[in-house]
């Protein structure tokens, strides 16, 4: 309710404002942040999940490694953002692929802790059976560990993608000095109407990402949590 | 002797020890020097107090531990990781959450790459073995204790193992759904209905473990070792009331009470500081003198009478029974539980007078609270953080039992009125009223008289 009163409410501060031709275009702008955040997500993911487990179905490694995880999640990634924006111009590297990295670099770590969470939560007696019973391998994967971490990964793949949109605002606009470099999304045309002071379309651009992002809650994120909750809790 | 064809070694343990290295570092020894051999036809019990090292035990037979040292041989052949032929059905039962009761128990076979149909169909025919018809399809939250464990039993049975392990498998069960367990499991077993050639269970309840077993080990603890083998040549189905039966569980009870220096000078003396005190609440101490006070008992008994009076797990009642002799109220010798004057005199008084002869004995008797006593009554604000003590007892024991013993001690302590706890500064103090009588001939505290925050 809030929601489509805040939407109606930005709709009629954008109207007159802008064209609909426009606000079709920042629509497009955030499909293609979005294809970018589920892409990287999805990367972040194929690295980060196997990773997590082996160090969390080892507890002593689990140990050592939390300070050093936390430590890269406190990083300000800005950073090494001048670094992106050199290597670009350097190697004449497409903006549109190769600044997206940088939106997850901050955020993939909630994948990680996540999964290391997960995999350490899973308890002894149920790796005792699977050892038992000759589960190995592939098989292992699939009828015990992504089970047992599912729940959590969510978790960390949720908060991950929400925080990846708010970090597409800078992540689309990199400078580095005198260079700017632009991709296409929502983030950039957010982050270049905030440098102009155009408050109609900073009002559309963030209303356009906040609808998307809770689309993304309540089609993705959402449903893959309650599967989670109701298939596969460790009581 | 058994007269007959000599009958296949299942299992042989020679000489096997395990030892883990805790976080501080030390080393801690969980079993030591264990000989044990497990032969065709036959069901061996593991009895023994919690922490000597029985499930490990059999974590290192089922592959799933490697042991330090000694041979672990299964049908002659050393093992190496986890052997088929053997299965475990586990205390928590250890089912998949996210699989069917028929995925669960089809789950072995599908490791050992056989065609899904056949799968079924075995996996089919050991539920129904087990009495689960028509559960194949439920998920193991959708189940009682009981069904949850017989889904266990049906996916080590469908492996068709020719070991059994058992990891207290009653234990999490209700008395009557144990009961039941047990009996169809016994019926499988002397039926024939399962190609299990030798079962090894691990249990706390000696009056299951001589219902079931052909043979009962006794562990001792701190390091586990075989203290005792009794063998139990009843015939099934066996009556617990027959006088022979309760002979075996008498035999047992006398063995597990047995005071430890006896069987390793190393030990620990019952009154030295780090001293693993047991378990036991005042309350329950005060109930356990009462049961054994008054009729039929009149302060004499035998372990399983008062173990039935009482109706308390075997665990429960060593804990009790140990915290009864160091408090010196009552004394056990073989098998057998006698009142002493201090706990006649405990049992006769009233309340405020009970607290005084609690007080009195634990601080003659566990030097731990005379210690602490004193170490309170010398510092000027008779007070003192619990990390103090903590890290003396750390000098003799894990950190986590250091503050168990800790506590235990503070439980009593309290109940005493020899000291107070404040749980949410951690610190130790003298008792309120003592701490003003005390107070008159010192000079007044420099600080706020504030009390711990609440």
């Amino acid at each position: 309710m809030t929601a489509a009163y805040a939407l109606i409410r930005i709709g009629e501060f954008v109207n007159g404002e802008v064209s609909y031709h426009e606000v079709l275009e920042v629509f497009g702008k955030a499909a293609v942040t979005a294809v970018r955040v589920l892409v990287l997500i999805a990367l972040a993911s194929l690295v980060w999940v196997p990773i997590g487990v082996w160090i969390g179905l080892r507890p002593r490694v689990a140990q050592m490694v939390q300070p050093v995880a936390q430590f890269l999640a406190a990083f300000p990634v800005n950073l090494v953002w001048p670094v992106a924006v050199v290597g670009i111009l350097k190697f004449h590297l497409n903006v549109n692929i190769w600044t997206s990295p940088l939106m997850i670099l901050g955020t993939q770590w909630y994948i990680l802790f996540n999964v290391i969470a997960g995999a350490s939560a899973i308890p002894t007696d149920l790796k005792d059976a699977a050892g038992n019973f000759g589960v190995k391998g592939w098989l292992r994967w699939k009828r015990m560990i992504l089970p047992a971490i599912f729940p959590s990964y969510v978790t960390g793949a949720i908060t991950a993608s929400g925080g990846s949109w708010n970090v597409s605002i800078y992540s689309e606009y990199v400078s580095w000095g005198e260079t700017n470099l632009v991709a296409t999304g929502v983030g950039a045309y957010i982050f270049e109407n905030s440098a102009k002071g155009d408050f109609p379309r900073i009002a559309l651009g963030t209303g356009v990402m906040v609808l998307y992002v809770m689309l993304f809650n309540r089609q993705i994120w959402r449903r893959l949590y309650r599967l989670a909750e109701e298939r596969w809790r460790i009581e | 002797m058994d007269t007959a064809a000599p009958r296949e070694l299942l299992i042989h343990l020679a000489n096997v020890r395990k030892s883990f290295r805790a976080p501080d570092r030390s080393e801690r020894v969980v079993l030591d020097e264990v000989n044990f051999r497990l032969q065709e036809g036959e069901i061996v019990a593991l009895l023994g107090k919690s922490g000597s090292g029985k499930s490990t035990l059999l974590r290192i037979i089922a592959g799933l531990v490697k042991p330090n040292g000694g041979d672990v041989l299964y049908r002659g052949k050393s093992i190496n990781g986890p052997a088929h032929g053997i299965s475990m059905v586990f205390q928590s039962f250890a089912l998949f959450p996210w699989l069917t009761v028929q995925q669960n128990v089809e789950l072995g076979l599908e490791a050992m790459g056989i065609p899904p149909e056949e799968r079924e169909e075995r996996a089919t025919q050991a539920i129904d073995i087990i009495g689960l018809g028509g559960f194949e399809s439920a998920f193991p939250r959708e189940l009682s204790g009981g069904m949850r464990q017989r889904v266990g039993f049906a996916r080590a049975l469908v492996m068709q193992p020719d070991v059994l392990l058992m990891d207290e498998p009653f234990s999490a069960l209700d008395v009557l759904t144990a009961e039941t367990l047990r009996g169809d499991l016994l019926e499988l077993w002397h039926d024939r209905k399962i190609p299990t050639k030798g079962i090894l269970f691990v249990s706390h309840n000696i009056e299951e473990a001589v219902t079931i077993a052909d043979r009962v080990l006794i562990f001792s603890s701190d390091p586990g070792r075989v203290k005792a083998e009794i063998p139990v040549n009843l015939a099934h189905p066996r009556d617990t009331e027959a006088p022979a039966f309760k002979h075996i569980v008498d035999e047992i009870y006398g063995i597990m009470t047995q005071h430890p220096q006896r069987a390793a000078g190393a030990a620990a003396e019952p009154l030295s500081l780090g001293y693993r005190l047991p378990e036991a609440t005042p309350y329950k101490i005060e109930g356990m003198l009462e049961a054994l006070a008054e009729e039929p008992l009149n302060g004499k008994a035998d372990l399983p009478a008062l173990a039935d009076i009482l109706q308390l797990p075997d665990d429960t009642l060593f804990h009790l029974l140990e915290a009864g002799r160091i408090f010196q109220f009552i004394k056990v010798e073989h098998g057998d539980v006698a009142m002493l004057p201090r706990g006649q005199a405990y049992v006769e008084a009233e309340d405020a007078v009970r607290k005084q002869i609690f007080a009195e004995q634990m601080l003659t008797n566990v030097s731990l609270a005379s210690h602490i006593r004193r170490v309170l009554d010398e510092r000027r604000d008779h007070r003192a953080p619990e990390d103090r003590f903590i890290q003396e007892l750390e000098d003799y024991l894990t950190d986590d039992e250091a503050e168990r013993v800790l506590e235990q001690v503070i439980n009593w302590g309290r109940y005493a009125e020899i000291f107070d706890y404040d749980y949410t500064s951690g610190v130790l103090s003298l008792p309120e009223e003592e701490e003003e009588e005390r107070g008159e001939d010192l000079p007044p505290p420099s600080e706020e008289p504030a009390a711990p925050a609440p």
